[in-house]
């Protein structure tokens, strides 16, 4: 029976994922669909490369980028998921996994944004390869599979991504971004959304029997304090210069420590 | 044939889909009409020879289509979407936008590897002496780049030399045309048989 951990929105916050990992221990495969690390990765990486598990990771609008490109190549059980698909065996299954980072733009295309034409590659590699998918991972969420905005409780998702719905088939929907844990079935597709990974939320995914269940950890930090953090680095992101900067500084040292 | 979806540059619209009502109006043409009733995607599909082929219509803010058609089907199928176009309240301008794809996506689909193949070997061949001048140890690093590097100009060269679909330049520009035909164009496997090309004419230069 193959279990995965799901968990998104960390927001740098290591000590809830490293709660979360001693507190969560029997599972095969480790999802993590976006805005995990963005200043703090050479600290996750260090608790990335203890997992025995296989590590997918799907890139959020709040992640480091080159950090996750330098992981996938030089820890071998991380796999960085851009824009692609992949097959991976687990317990002699195989898997086949869709991924497309960032959050949609109708017009951007960069580290952190997806647009209609990037929907269109992923769509139009699967048509060619004919590809049904088991799990298809995205930050962003597709309208109306748990996609439910926190407080005013509307519907968030995009319709654009309806078309990977209809050409991949997937039996599994996995998304984050709206912080909102939830999970419901649309269309024969089970949607996941593990939650404000930063408060301790997660999901535990039964892949055999298409199951899912919302969790959250206890954690010992005061997380007001840990929000100040946040904020405060993220005004870092309105000098895109600096920004960019950081994030490739941040990969150069991730790489050393590697 | 190679199914394919392409973005539409006009908007559709699906709303309060009476299926029974189009299925009846295209039942004589031999045509179906599936409704996704999730994503209010609809398909028109026919069979040709026992395949199955088809147009999606996925509506929403940015509208896609998935075209896996082949020259039997197309005429069926567009009399079709013309019979449920009031439906579906498509106007002049999405039906314009849907031949013109439909036409390009068959003129697409005659392109096959070879063709790209051939450009690629009569361009590694030109430039072979040029690229063997250049010092081993970075010609080795470049290789891959050299590869990818051919296949782009050859790319070009086809998308330059060709005539697209008269219908299809009535509703694109040329440079329009060309980045849909680069996208589309296979280059995966054109880039490896580069690669092979140039590891093949150079192996003496990079074992040494």
């Amino acid at each position: 029976m193959a279990r995965a951990l799901v968990l998104s929105d960390l927001h740098d916050n290591l000590e809830a994922f490293k709660a979360i990992i001693k507190n969560i221990v029997d599972y095969d495969l480790l999802i993590l669909s976006g805005d995990i690390c963005e200043f703090k990765c050479s600290e996750f990486a260090v608790w990335f490369k203890m997992l025995k598990v296989p590590i997918i990771i799907v890139h959020g609008n709040h992640d480091c980028v080159p950090c996750f490109e330098v992981l996938s190549n030089k820890v071998d059980t991380v796999y960085f998921l851009r824009n692609n698909v992949m097959k991976l065996r687990i317990n002699n299954e195989e898997l086949v996994i869709g991924g497309l980072g960032g959050v949609f733009s109708e017009k951007k295309s960069d580290m952190h944004h997806f647009n209609p034409d990037d929907i269109l590659k992923i769509a139009n590699k699967m048509l060619r390869e004919d590809t049904k998918l088991d799990i298809l991972i995205t930050h962003e969420c597709a309208r109306n599979c748990s996609d439910i905005i926190p407080h005013t409780r509307k519907r968030g998702g995009k319709t654009e991504l309806y078309i990977l719905h209809i050409i991949g088939r997937p039996r599994i929907h996995i998304c984050g971004h709206m912080h909102t844990p939830w999970i419901e079935r649309r269309d024969g597709i089970l949607c996941v959304n593990p939650g404000y990974g930063f408060i301790g939320l997660g999901a535990i995914l039964d892949l055999d029997k298409l199951r899912a269940e919302i969790f959250q950890v206890k954690l010992k930090i005061n997380l007001l304090d840990e929000h100040k953090v946040i904020y405060t680095y993220n005004w870092i992101r309105n000098v895109k210069r600096s920004y960019f900067r950081i994030l490739r500084n941040e990969s150069i040292k991730l790489r050393s420590s590697l | 044939m190679i199914k394919r979806a392409f973005k539409l540059r006009n908007r559709l619209e699906f709303n309060k889909i009476d299926v029974n009502l189009m299925q009846r109006a295209i039942i004589d043409l031999g045509a179906f009409i599936v409704l996704d009733k999730d994503t209010l995607a609809v398909q028109i599909v026919t069979h040709i020879s026992g395949r199955k082929e088809y147009l999606v219509l996925i509506p929403g803010a940015t509208s896609f289509i998935i075209i896996n058609i082949s020259e039997r089907s197309k005429e069926v199928l567009l009399k079709a979407l013309e019979k449920v176009s009031k439906w579906l309240k498509l106007n002049k301008k999405n039906m314009r936008e849907i031949k013109a794809l439909i036409d390009l996506y068959l003129f697409i689909d005659t392109f096959d590897k070879g063709i790209i193949k051939n450009e690629v070997k009569k361009l590694i061949e030109e430039n072979i002496d040029h690229i063997k001048r250049l010092d081993p140890r970075i010609l080795k690093n470049l290789l891959g780049s050299i590869a990818e590097a051919a296949v782009n100009v050859a790319i070009e060269d086809i998308a330059s030399s060709v005539e697209f679909p008269q219908r299809s330049l009535q509703y694109f520009n040329l440079k329009e045309l060309k980045e849909i035909f680069k996208h589309e164009i296979m280059v995966t496997e054109a880039k490896s048989y580069a690669l092979r090309l140039l590891k093949n004419n150079l192996r003496e230069l990079i074992e040494s």
